[in-house]
């Protein structure tokens, strides 16, 4: 994350909206569907932590009514 | 249309609970066979849809069950916590009838005040249709 926002500006004027496939501190690409970008870094990859991650200016939140999840 | 309709007892105080399956997306096994990395067996999980959930959660013993890495990360707001950075999978979910539901958001987190190990939320139910019969106990779910 801490390498996706250092490289989000120049990243917004070139794809936004579209997914970055980012592993290890490297850019690998973009792609227009978050499914592609994921799938690639399969292929890749294989079965490695990568972040593919929406390129907006602010990330997108996960909302939970419920206590359910543990988080503090 | 594939679909399955369970009958719970007390589904009010219970909830909408359905047992389910957490497995490997189809490239992700592909890309494990072809490296010949061992394949992890599903892990089977009960769990409660949650249409007040952006998205579906599994504990953090299922993801650790199934050996997968995250490939994604979000930012997740609870009435009790905000902001708490988890990280997100892609999964897919088998549901009874062998109904299918992949997804690139299923969030890491721990689960608490229920004998639950999964919320099935709003990005597994914006590919089906989601029936609560109340008079019945009875939940219906189609894709």
């Amino acid at each position: 994350m801490r390498y996706f926002n250092t490289i989000r500006h120049e990243l917004l004027g070139r794809a936004r909206g579209e997914y970055v496939l980012i592993k290890d501190d490297v850019l690998i690409g973009t792609w227009r569907s978050k499914i592609d970008a994921i799938n690639s870094g399969y292929e890749r990859f294989g079965n490695t932590p990568f972040l593919v991650k929406k390129i907006l200016e602010f990330d997108e939140t996960a909302s939970f009514t419920s206590n359910l999840i543990a988080l503090t | 249309m594939p679909s399955f309709t369970i009958k719970i007892p007390n589904l009010a105080y219970n909830g909408p609970l359905v047992n389910a399956t957490i497995a490997l997306t189809a490239p992700l096994f592909e890309a494990m066979k072809k490296k010949a990395d061992p394949i992890p067996e599903p892990v089977k999980v009960m769990a409660l849809i949650d249409t007040g959930a952006t998205s579906s959660v599994v504990a953090p013993d299922v993801i650790m069950r199934l050996g997968i890495f995250p490939t994604g990360s979000v930012k997740v707001n609870t009435p009790s916590c905000s902001g708490v950075l988890c990280n997100q999978y892609t999964a897919a979910i088998v549901l009874p009838n062998n109904i299918i539901i992949e997804t690139t958001n299923l969030i890491e987190a721990p689960l608490q005040g229920q004998p639950i190990q999964c919320l099935l939320g709003r990005d597994v139910l914006s590919q089906a249709v989601l029936i609560y019969n109340g008079y019945a106990e009875e939940v219906t779910f189609s894709i």
